[in-house]
Parts: structure tokens; sequence; C-alpha cells
């Protein structure tokens, strides 16, 4: 059965039987590897599909099978243009069968045309001999098609002169023409317009997406770590001192044997790669397809032939597209490694807290309640977590929903404050300390010591399995300052860049 | 040297690679660590990171006041924490009781708790991995 997709082992053939021809493959293999494109051209509803089958050499099994599907599917063909022009029932069904069988002679596409154009379906007549015109331009009934395409729409566009030295002629007692025009007009911006939008949508860079969809970070963090780990790490990077010597020319016979069971044996690189892109894919929701919309992706994925074909016959005068094609697999690596650092890494600051707290006031509960008071900060400048932002979010929401909840039925004034202190180990690491008072009447006592021990109660067992995971704690103190209790949130600083003075503080 | 470790790796590797410079003197806790160095003169500690085979007992930092302190009270978390970090903890002990030996470690620390770790220590080094040159020559400084 044709699909729109492009056939996974098609695919494999693509990549795995030029590299065999490669290496010394004998006609019948071309003739195998001429077969794949042509089907390849097929199955993507190529116009060219038909004539790529009708020149496979029926010398060989594959082009003797080619011209007997042809043949089998060209009878189909037109016995289906004949039961349209006679008006019969089973049109579809017989084109259908053709389908199932090879590509459809472009010559048809006049005898499509005319009948269309004798029912004065003339937009599908016109698309019709549009495509007979672009496949059949040079046969001898191409000037015919042109002629009677040109009366189909009163203006001679489609002769072969240049366009721009066309006076069409406009009749005045045939205006719709310009209908037409408009409509064609209509549609090619609409064209433009969904492509623009189309291409918006789904060519994004990650990086993009990554600054637009927060709660996507783990889930493409984790697919990001399988693709580093198990394929830029393993089947590439493992391969990198043998590949550098391959391109200094002075790989050994074990070196060279060692990469071509990296790229060439077992999975094939690209279809491992194609798994890894899927999985990342998925992971962004279907939406976007990284590997034409983000150019770094987009270089890797072209790189992976150029390895697995230097790897099965290396030639000095490739030496130069194999380490380009090294350099892009390693600067994805490497930017995804970087990319990766960022997800789960939060700074803690003062527009942190307003956020967060903003966005608990937006509620529709917490909102309602009034409070007196609400103090952000001191915060200590460049602090920051390894935790994600969403959980880093979540946890600090939770706080502030159940410190503003637990005001609601206190007496006034209300008071609310969140500061950061850093605080350093004798590890030499430091600890970063969120604290959130409030002045409502259940103190820690009236709290209990279930949630002081094990922090579960009053809604924020959430809080603390979310905290687990960065080996975060939580605590609950008296307030102090008129504060009836305090919610301390515990968490390892980040090391990877702050220049705070450990003991800034609140 | 005195090579601190929960295992005999860092000793063995310092008796192959480095036993024509140094002599070799291993210790596995804090406190016979401190035995040691109350009986010999040494110049210079080569400590590992992670103690996670030593037993419970043996570990410094206290772990009733590290869960306390950092982990919610939760014990096992603060176990855990003290093996991963046993190192620098009986450095910190070694400090306290008055050795200021320079210290090395093979391990990678970030290079603001490496900082941290200088102002709290004082002379701390390290190597990223086992290599006997560098080694010898962070450690050879230090003779």
């Amino acid at each position: 059965m044709v699909s729109g997709r492009t056939n996974p082992l098609s695919l494999l053939a693509c990549l795995c039987l030029p590299l065999l021809a490669g290496c010394g493959g004998s006609a019948a293999l071309q003739d195998e590897l001429a077969w794949r494109e042509a089907e390849g051209l097929w199955q993507r509803w190529e116009p060219t599909a038909y004539d790529a089958w009708r020149q496979l050499d029926p010398k060989y099994p594959r082009g003797r099978e080619a011209k007997a599907r042809l043949e089998k599917a060209d009878a189909l063909y037109r016995r289906a243009v004949e039961l349209l022009r006679t008006d019969q029932p089973g049109v579809s069904e017989t084109v259908d069968e053709a389908k199932a069988v090879a590509p459809m002679d472009p010559a048809l596409y006049l005898s499509l045309a005319r009948i269309a154009r004798d029912r004065g379906k003339e937009l599908r007549a016109g698309d019709f001999y549009v495509k007979y015109l672009a496949q059949r331009s040079t046969s001898p009934a191409a000037a015919a098609a042109r002629g009677e395409l040109n009366a189909l729409i009163g203006e001679r566009i489609f002769n072969e002169d240049p366009p721009e030295i066309i006076t069409p002629p406009v009749k005045p007692d045939r205006p719709w023409p310009v209908g037409y025009l408009a409509i064609a007009a209509g549609l090619l911006g609409g064209g433009i317009a969904f492509f623009i939008w189309y291409r918006r949508r789904h060519f994004r860079p990650l990086r993009e997406i990554v600054v637009e969809r927060p709660e996507l970070h783990q889930t493409i963090a984790y697919q990001i770590g399988c693709l580093r780990h198990e394929f830029l790490k393993h089947r590439i990077g493992a391969a990198g001192d043998a590949l550098q010597a391959l391109i200094r020319g002075q790989a050994s016979p074990e070196q060279r044997r060692f990469l071509e069971e990296r790229f060439c044996k077992g999975e094939p690189l690209l279809a491992a790669w194609r798994a890894h892109m899927g999985g990342l894919q998925r992971s962004l929701g279907l939406r976007f397809t990284l590997a034409q919309g983000d150019p770094l992706f987009r270089a890797a994925q072209r790189a992976l032939p150029v390895l697995a074909r230097a790897a099965t016959r290396a030639s000095p005068a490739a030496t130069k597209r194999v380490e380009l094609a090294w350099e892009q697999l390693e600067r994805l690596d490497r930017e995804l490694a970087s990319l990766l650092a960022r997800l789960a890494f939060c700074p803690v600051d003062e527009a942190l807290l307003h956020e967060v707290l903003q966005s608990t006031r937006s509620e529709w509960a917490s909102g309602k309640i009034e409070l007196d008071e609400v103090v952000v900060g001191p915060v200590p400048v460049g602090v920051a977590v390894d935790v994600y932002g969403t959980d880093l979010r979540i946890v600090l929401k939770n706080i502030f929903r159940n410190a503003i909840a637990a005001l609601g039925d206190s007496p006034r004034p209300r008071r609310l404050a969140v500061d950061v202190l850093v605080e350093l180990e004798p590890t030499g690491q430091e600890v970063v300390r969120i604290r959130v008072r409030d002045s409502s009447r259940h103190g820690v006592e009236a709290m209990g010591a279930a949630t002081e021990v094990a922090g579960v109660e009053h809604g924020l067992g959430i809080v603390r399995t979310a905290l687990l995971r960065y080996d975060g704690s939580l605590q609950l103190g008296p307030g102090g300052d008129g504060y009836a209790k305090a919610v301390i949130v515990r968490l390892f600083r980040s090391l990877s860049g702050s220049d705070t003075k450990v003991g800034e503080a609140a | 040297m005195l090579v601190i470790e929960d295992g005999t790796e860092y000793a063995e590797f310092a008796r192959l690679f480095l036993g024509a410079d140094f002599q070799i003197v291993a210790a596995q806790s804090a406190e016979e660590s401190l035995r040691v160095l109350a009986e010999q003169s040494i110049d210079v500690l080569l400590i590992d990171l992670r103690f996670d085979r030593a037993k419970n007992e043996t570990l410094v930092g206290g772990i009733e006041e590290t869960a306390q302190r950092l982990f919610a009270g939760d014990r096992v978390r603060a176990l855990r924490h003290l093996q991963d970090q046993q190192g620098v903890l009986i450095l910190a002990e070694l400090r306290k009781a008055g050795h200021h030996q320079p210290a090395a470690f093979v391990y990678q620390f970030p290079p603001r708790r490496l900082e941290n770790l200088r102002k709290l220590y004082g002379d701390v080094r390290t190597v990223p991995n086992f290599d006997a040159t560098a080694l010898r020559w962070v450690l050879g400084e230090a003779k």
C-alpha cells in the first residue's frame, strides 16, 4: 500500500545499499539500488516516479518486476479513464487498485483533462493539463494540450514564450478568467500563509521550544540524555580517535575495522538516529519536526551518511567532508550538553518569588484573601539551584498557597514574607534556604509534630516529594519577628557559576 | 604521605606509582588518621572523597545533626550524605586537631566549591583522575 510517509525499510535500504554498492557491488546491486530510488519516488508521490520505473533495466529482476507491474497498472488506469469517460461506476475502485500496483503514466492526464473540460470542470481540467505538460512537455500532443489549456483559461500563459512578453488578449465577452485569476491569487496567498504558519508551528529550533514550554523540560532532558549517551557517545564519540586517524590518513586496519563496526554494523546509524529523534519529537507532542526545523539537528542528520560512507571507503578527497561531519556532530553534542545543564537550573531571585506569588494570588481561592503585608526579600544576588524551574515553582506555589489559606481564617493584620539565605556547609557545598513566613493563627504547634517530621500534611506532601528528587528538604519552624511560623525549603546551591558571598542573606 | 580511604585502592596506586617519591602510610577513618598523625611525621595527605564501604560508626559529621540541619530529620539521606562527603569531613577533623598539611583529592570539584574548601581548610589540591604524573606534581610541590 502506498502511503504518504517514507517506508523505513526503504530508508534503510537507501542508507545501506550505496555503501554496499561502493564496496564493489554487482550490476544486480545497482539494479536493486535504482529500484529502491524509483520506489521511493512513487511512495512520495513524486511525478517523476513513472519515468523512473520505466527506466529500470528489464534485464534484471527488479526491472522485470517494474515492467510487469507498470503494464498491469496501466491497463487498470486506462480502464478507469474509460469508465470515467462513459460515466460508469467503479472508477475510484479501479484507480485504487491501480495505485496499489504502480505509478500512473502522466500521458493519461491529458485524457483526464479533456474529460474534465468537456464536463465543464475547468479548474480540474486545468490542473490535469498542467500535470500533463509538466511531465510530457515535448510529446507530440503537448502543443495541442497547450492550446486547449490556453483556450480553457483564455490566456496564452502556457505557451513556450517567456511570461513577461505575453500580452494576453482580454475578451470582454468572457469576464470569468479574471475571477479565476482572483481565485488563483487567493489560493496562492492562502498557500503562502499556510506555509509560513506551518513552518512556524512545526519547524522550530529546540532552544525556542524549550523557552516556550517549560512543562516539557524534564521529558526533553531525558530524551536528550538518551540521545547523547546512547548515540552521540557510544556510537559516534567512541569512534573519535579512529575517525581522526582516518581524517589524517593514518588509520590502521584495526581502526578502520572499528569504524566500520561502529558505523555500519548492527542498527544503521541513520535508523538509530531517527529512533532517538522520534522519541524526542514525541516528547514535544508530535508537533515539531526537529530534524528539519532545527539547523543543528538538520546538519547532524546530514553528517551521519558521510561518516557511514567514510567508514567503508575513505578517499582522500572526502576527508574534508568527513571532518566537517564530525565537527557537526561534536557541535550538536556540546550544544545539547549546554542546553541540558540549563534545563535543570533555576535562578532563585526576587523575580522568581514575585512571579510565583503573583501566580498564586491569581488563583480564585488565594486571590479572595486580603493580605495586609507581603514582603519579598532580601534575596542574595546570583543564587541558583540545580532544579527544574517547573518543580521549584510547584514547590513554592504550594507553600504560598498554604500560607495564604492559613491567613484566610486568621485575624488581621495578615502578613506574609519570603526571604532567601545561603549557608556554607563543612563540605564546601552551599545550601540555599528559602523561608516563607506567615502570621496565621496556625503556628507550628497547631500544624502538629507529624508535619514537622514528615512534611506530608497540610498539602505539603507534593512539595516534599518534589524536593526529594533534588536532595532538598522541607522544615517547619517558628516564624520570629511577629510571624507565627516559617516553612523552610533547603536545596543545594548550583555551583555552576555565581558569585554571591556565603552568608549574604535575610 | 598519609592516604585516607575506605578501601585499599588509593594506597595501592600510591605505592605503585608514587612509592619512589613518598613513603606511604594508610588510614581508613578520621580516628585512625589522627592516630597516625600523632605518631608520625606526615608531609601530605591524599584523601578519598566517598566512604561508602566504611562502617557507619566510623563516619564523622554527625548523622543526627546532619539529618536535622539538611534533611528534615531523614537519617537515611543524612547517612548517604556523610558517606558521599566523608573525605572532606575527615579533613575538617584533622584541621580542627591542628594538622595543616596539604591535602589532595582525586576529584574534580566545581571551582566555586574548591574555593570554599580552600577558605575552610587552607591548602587543598585536586587532580581530576588517577594520573600519577599530575599527582606527583601536585604533591611533590607540597613536599
